[in-house]
């Protein structure tokens, strides 16, 4: 039986690559700025998205966290729906199943940014519109303890944004 | 020209004509499909100039599309265009007969540059 080797630490992106990768996916303007952490408490309802990236052996190597509005943005700006929308999603505090699947596009092609040459490669695993205990214990705790994050606050030209993070194991 | 999109994601197959438009083949005829089985069923009734596919996809996956035309001896010129990107799936690409595994997000020069290899 093969020796399943030790998780690896996953490097995370600066903000330049994160615009970037907005506005190659999206085409139209981006960018991305540092930003104070986001808590994520169990239970929350729908005011976060969470999205979980697992490795080979199924291990939990990153989580990404996103606000409600950023997650509304991206599934929104993704197919050039009218801004127009958002403001009912922020009133609702609910993402609507149409933007939650747009945005699982999103958090999937977002994996090409923790992925290099010399770590394990990621996939989306998961994405989770409420986040909780189902998540399972391991991505409580790459959200209790993770052993590096950033944070950002991101910015779609047209749409406006919001805060999203990245964690690693 | 007539181009088939093969994609699951509706929102990743509207991106891919966007870039299409922009990379100057907004006379063509697009095609669509939402998994490499219809894919593969699109490919035999329409005989379109170039496929661009998806890796993962429900039914049939994009290598598994692309190896069943090359096996009936379809050389229609084929590219992935796919979220997930390594040495190994590019080296698979190519040895099943792709002639490029573009990795998503792409730039429209980028877009460019890769269907300018095929179209």
């Amino acid at each position: 039986m093969p020796l399943i080797p030790p998780a690896a630490k996953i490097p995370l992106p600066i903000q330049e690559v994160l615009a970037e990768f907005f506005i190659d996916l999206l085409g139209k303007g981006a960018a991305a700025s540092k930003t104070r952490e986001l808590k994520l408490q169990p239970q929350t309802e729908s005011k976060y998205v969470v999205a979980v990236y697992e490795d080979n052996y199924e291990r939990v190597g990153a989580v990404c966290i996103s606000e409600l509005l950023m997650a509304a943005v991206g599934g929104a700006a993704l197919v050039m729906a009218a801004p127009s929308i958002l403001p009912e999603v922020v009133a609702a505090e609910k993402l609507p199943e149409n933007l939650l699947d747009n945005y699982k596009e999103v958090v999937n092609i977002l994996c090409s940014v923790l992925n290099t040459p010399n770590t394990p490669h990621l996939r989306l695993a998961a994405i989770h519109a409420f986040p909780d205990e189902e998540m399972g214990q391991e991505v409580w705790e790459v959200l209790d303890r993770p052993s590096n994050r950033r944070d950002f606050e991101i910015t779609v030209e047209g749409y406006g944004g919001g805060k999203l993070s990245i964690l690693a194991r | 020209m007539k181009i088939l999109v093969v994609d699951d994601s509706k929102a990743m197959r509207m991106i891919v004509i966007r870039n299409l438009r922009q990379a100057g083949f907004g006379d063509a005829t697009v095609l669509e499909a939402d998994n490499g089985l219809i894919g593969l069923e699109t490919a035999r009734s329409e005989a379109p100039d170039l496929i661009l596919c998806d890796w993962n996809m429900p039914e049939m996956s994009g290598i598994e599309f692309l190896k069943a035309l090359r096996a009936e001896g379809d050389e229609t010129a084929f590219g992935f265009v796919t979220s997930e990107s390594t040495p190994a799936m590019r080296d698979q690409a190519i040895d099943a007969g792709a002639a490029f595994l573009l990795a998503k997000p792409f730039s429209a020069e980028d877009f460019q540059r890769f269907l300018a290899k095929v179209a």
